[in-house]
């Protein structure tokens, strides 16, 4: 299995961004898995409710930590590689910041991007139109599961999610989400 | 009678036919959701010739999109039912007093299924 050839730049930036903000703080790097996803989504809980976070803040993140790192997991199995991060901690504006980043491959990357530029221009109720739709088709393939869980992370932002692509080498591509959940 | 123990990352299911009710609740991330609610389906089989009414309680911490796809492939068999076997029919959604993120997606789908919702918060 290929393993951490970007993930360290990748890191080092969000540690730029996370400075002094180790207390909520979680990172996880490397192979993701069901039970790594179960307790990343405890640990978030116990530390959103640590800070008096409003429940259905909570649930939001569990959400879409939960769609994030299947996200990520997904996009790893199919490419066999490990270079993938997940992480939660708050901004200064006391905002939940989920981020997440791995590798795809080019084909994969020209699907997601038209996917993602096409969600960001719909508005709410577009999304949520489509949510209904995408869940009410009865066979979906494995690539359209995974375009229902982007679905679902636009959904449950009212529509702010940010996502960026970069090349990683000829072949692959590095793909960033960054969800922002208000808590006030 | 179908009872599967609740994990930490799937629900207690508790489908009690003498009592005509179906308990759903807890964690649903399951590796394989398909897969996991399958029993479900094949007891709803069973139950359908010999009951005329059903009672659903749901309450979900979260879950993952596969799981509220299977979710709601079982809630519209359960509506199709209604129109012959069941002449009694309710789903009882409830969420945490104040987590207005769960009673959002049970009322998304409420809205795919013809089908009697109830919304109950309760205490944490």
């Amino acid at each position: 299995m290929k393993s951490y050839q970007y993930i360290h730049q990748e890191l080092a930036h969000l540690k730029r961004e996370t400075e002094n903000r180790s207390p909520e703080l979680v990172l996880i790097c490397g192979e993701m898995n069901f039970s790594v996803m179960s307790n990343a989504i405890d640990i978030i809980s116990e530390k959103l409710k640590k800070l008096a976070i409003k429940q259905a803040k909570i649930t939001k993140a569990k959400l879409l930590t939960t769609e994030l790192i299947q996200n990520v997991f997904k996009h790893g199995q199919k490419n066999n590689i490990n270079d993938s991060y997940f992480a939660m901690y708050i901004d200064d504006e006391s905002n939940i910041i989920l981020h997440s980043g791995n590798v795809t491959d080019t084909n994969t990357f020209n699907r997601l991007s038209k996917a993602l530029d096409s969600y960001s221009k719909k508005s709410e109720q577009e999304i949520k139109d489509l949510y209904i739709k995408s869940l009410r088709e009865n066979e979906l393939k494995e690539n359209d599961n995974a375009g229902l869980g982007l679905i679902t992370m636009f959904l449950r932002t009212d529509n702010s999610v940010k996502y960026s692509f970069s090349p990683a080498n000829d072949n692959d591509i590095y793909y960033r989400i960054e969800i922002k959940i208000t808590t006030n | 009678m179908l009872l599967l123990n609740k994990t930490s990352k799937t629900p207690l299911i508790n489908f009690d036919f003498n009592e005509k009710k179906l308990t759903i609740v807890g964690i649903c991330v399951p590796e394989n959701a398909k897969e996991f609610f399958s029993p479900l389906f094949t007891a709803l089989d069973n139950f359908k010739n010999n009951y005329s009414a059903i009672y659903i309680e749901i309450q979900l911490d979260y879950f993952n999109t596969s799981s509220s796809k299977e979710l709601l492939n079982f809630l519209i068999e359960v509506s199709k039912l209604r129109k012959h076997q069941f002449k009694d029919v309710k789903v009882e959604w409830k969420y945490l007093t104040d987590d207005d993120e769960m009673l959002e997606a049970g009322q998304i789908l409420e809205e795919m299924v013809d089908l009697p919702f109830g919304f109950s918060a309760i205490d944490n």
